[in-house]
């Protein structure tokens, strides 16, 4: 039930609408090296940086949930079938606490800009265990001979903040780079990547079946067994304490990691830019609060035999079915060990490739300025995230305009594990010195989020002081 | 100006967006219905186990074992039928009978079956049985928490004893199809 309710959210990383919105400081986050065209910025606090996305592949909430007379039985069957293990689930959400930077160097044209920050990062990703599902759902018994994977069970969740600080330098008008290093915090870890194994009924060749398992499990886990004590005291609510407890851990809460973030901008033309990252090379070393579960061991059962203690084996049949019992529970009971464990961050990268073009057209003399700059974009991004399993990629065209001095617009287009039809849009205004932006993914979905596959929203408010204009 | 009035009508629409036409309640009709298949008892003998110097007694050996797995929450809940099979290939020229005896925890008899073997010289017979525990049966079986075997071979009309020499094998298979349903209830 718990499984079938996650299903219907799931979150991913892609910020096509975000990366390299030069305006918004918040771009310097996807790669270092974006191009900075302001002083100083700071992020208004709690609210710089929201961002929320969910996404299931190969089903949607409308799928499981629609009220249209079918069965709701019949619709999880429909789903159970439809996905294999290879689609996914996943939730990402990020907000912002403090971030701020400011321009540096050469005294004329600063050249550098150094930026920094805290936020808040949650990050669930799930395999769906296909064979796991089958085999509660339907049983062994139509699967005579299939070897049922245990390793669909894949998936990894964290919670954590990230304390960063990069700089970014532009070398010339054709070359901006950056590199950002980031101190993660970690306030909850859970982690099951690696499981093997398998279960399988055959024939049998004393009795009519012989059924084979090989398990190796592992579930890691950090932050997690000292939460689930809180519970025994009994004073205060739970839920409280659980989020006091975690409020504790969101800077140095023992399990720290490192990290780093690299990109550049570069212009072969004027009217050409092509930039790149690498966000979240990195891990976080767990050691404090950690409980990982295992299951590991090998048992083949063919059934009771040995009836009547006179044939020879000396054994009764009661001191058999106890070594068979014995041997079940010795393979199905968990062995708790508080090892500590690396885990790696989720690696993303990100390309993308645009060409600007027209210029604003001054009423004075219908003619472009010189220095202006151009009102349109359009390009192609590139997003890729490493997972457990298998790299996920997506690819988006965008298309950017000015619309007014305050305001800009860009509009994309996106093709990736959820969906061939995901449309955003995304809005920037600056009024005064404040900065404000909302983006949106897949807004066509939005008549109706359920028959979504992802959904993604990101808004935040800034105070940014621009460089003058000569 | 166009794609103000596109960004507009975005806007309206994700502002009164929502999720519409979904009942969430409906989960609570959930159903599934696994079948579990597992092997039970078996074994495999030959004539002069049954050896007994007189020719004329019944044979009988049995045996018994703790048998609670049916004591259990889970399947009380969820367990809507179950079947025994069981397959019993003889080519020992005798009558056998299988007892199969379930008591509980008072060691009262809460059901029991039998199922008889009969003969066709040394050649291979096999004889099936299949027992369904369904309703008030299959509470009967929840509550068992030991099970007995006996088998029991009768004597041939003749009177000759089986011995060393004597051919022909018994044996058996058995499994255990366990029906599920799961549901909110």
């Amino acid at each position: 039930m718990f499984i079938v309710f996650c299903s219907c959210f799931g979150f991913a990383q892609n910020k096509p609408l975000l990366y390299n919105y030069t305006d918004i400081p918040q771009s310097l986050l996807l790669n270092p090296g974006t191009e900075v065209n302001y002083k100083w910025h700071i992020g208004v606090p709690l609210l710089s940086h929201i961002h929320a996305s969910a996404g299931a592949s190969g089903i949607s909430v409308y799928d499981l949930f629609a009220d249209n007379g079918i069965d709701f039985n019949e619709k999880l069957r429909r789903a159970i079938y439809a996905l294999d293990k290879n689609d996914y689930f996943t939730i990402h959400q990020q907000w912002e606490i403090l971030s701020g930077g400011f321009a540096f160097g050469n005294s004329y044209e600063p050249n550098k800009y150094l930026s920094f920050g805290l936020y808040q990062e949650a990050d669930i990703h799930v395999y769906y265990p296909e064979d796991v599902v089958i085999l509660a759902y339907e049983g062994n018994q139509a699967h005579i001979g299939r070897v049922f994977d245990v390793g669909h069970l894949n998936g990894k969740g964290e919670l954590l903040t990230v304390l960063h600080v990069g700089i970014t330098t532009k070398k010339n008008e054709k070359w901006s780079y950056g590199f950002r290093g980031k101190l993660y915090s970690s306030l909850l870890n859970f982690k099951s990547t690696s499981n093997r194994g398998s279960f399988v009924t055959t024939e049998g060749s004393n009795n009519f079946y012989n059924h084979i398992f090989d398990l190796d499990l592992a579930l890691q886990t950090s932050g997690y067994a000292s939460l689930i004590n809180l519970e025994n005291d009994g004073q205060s609510d739970w839920n409280q304490k659980a989020i006091k407890e975690l409020r504790k851990r969101m800077l140095f809460s023992g399990n720290l990691g490192l990290g780093l973030d690299l990109g550049f901008t570069f212009h072969p033309a004027e009217q050409w830019t092509i930039t790149g990252s690498i966000q979240d090379l990195g891990f976080i070393y767990h050691s404090k609060d950690v409980e990982t579960y295992t299951i590991k061991g090998q048992y083949a059962y063919e059934g009771v035999n040995p009836l009547f203690p006179n044939n020879g084996s000396g054994q009764t049949a009661d001191e058999y079915w106890q070594e068979i019992t014995d041997n079940f529970e010795n393979l199905f009971e968990y062995d708790t060990i508080t090892n500590p464990y690396i885990a790696w961050r989720s690696p993303k990268i990100n390309g993308s490739v645009a060409y600007q073009y027209g210029k604003k057209i001054m009423e004075e003399c219908n003619c472009t300025a010189d220095d202006g700059d151009y009102l349109n974009e359009v390009g192609l991004h590139l997003f890729g995230i490493g997972r457990s399993r298998r790299p996920q990629f997506a690819l988006s065209a965008f298309y950017k305009k000015q619309l007014f001095s305050f305001l800009s617009g860009k509009l994309s287009y996106t093709v990736d594990g959820f969906s061939k039809t995901n449309v955003g849009v995304g809005l920037s205004a600056h009024i005064g010195n404040m900065n404000l932006y909302f983006m949106a993914a897949n807004i066509f979905e939005y008549s109706n989020l359920a028959k979504a596959n992802y959904a993604s929203l990101q808004l935040g408010f800034n105070y940014i002081f621009p460089i003058e204009k000569k | 100006m166009k794609f103000i009035k596109i960004i507009s009508v975005v806007l309206i629409v994700l502002l009164t967006s929502c999720v519409k036409d979904v009942d969430f309640e409906q989960a609570e009709n959930i159903t599934i219905s696994p079948v579990l298949e597992a092997s039970l008892l078996f074994f495999d003998f030959p004539a002069s186990e049954f050896q007994e110097p007189t020719g004329t007694a019944i044979v009988t050996v049995g045996d018994e074992l703790e048998f609670d797995i049916f004591n259990d929450d889970f399947l009380r809940d969820n367990l809507v039928r179950t079947e025994f099979f069981f397959e019993i290939t003889n080519s020992i020229d005798r009558t056998f009978r299988a007892d199969i005896i379930m008591y509980d925890e008072n060691d009262q008899v809460v059901y029991a079956f039998d199922i008889t073997v009969f003969p066709d010289g040394n050649n291979e017979v096999v004889t099936t049985h299949t027992e369904v525990f369904e309703d008030a049966l299959l509470t009967q079986l929840q509550q068992t928490v030991r099970i007995e075997l006996v088998l029991s071979m009768f004597p041939s009309q003749t009177g000759i004893p089986l011995d060393d020499n004597s051919i022909g094998r018994i044996k058996m298979r058995s499994k255990a199809t366990l029906f599920f349903q799961i549901d909110n209830e």
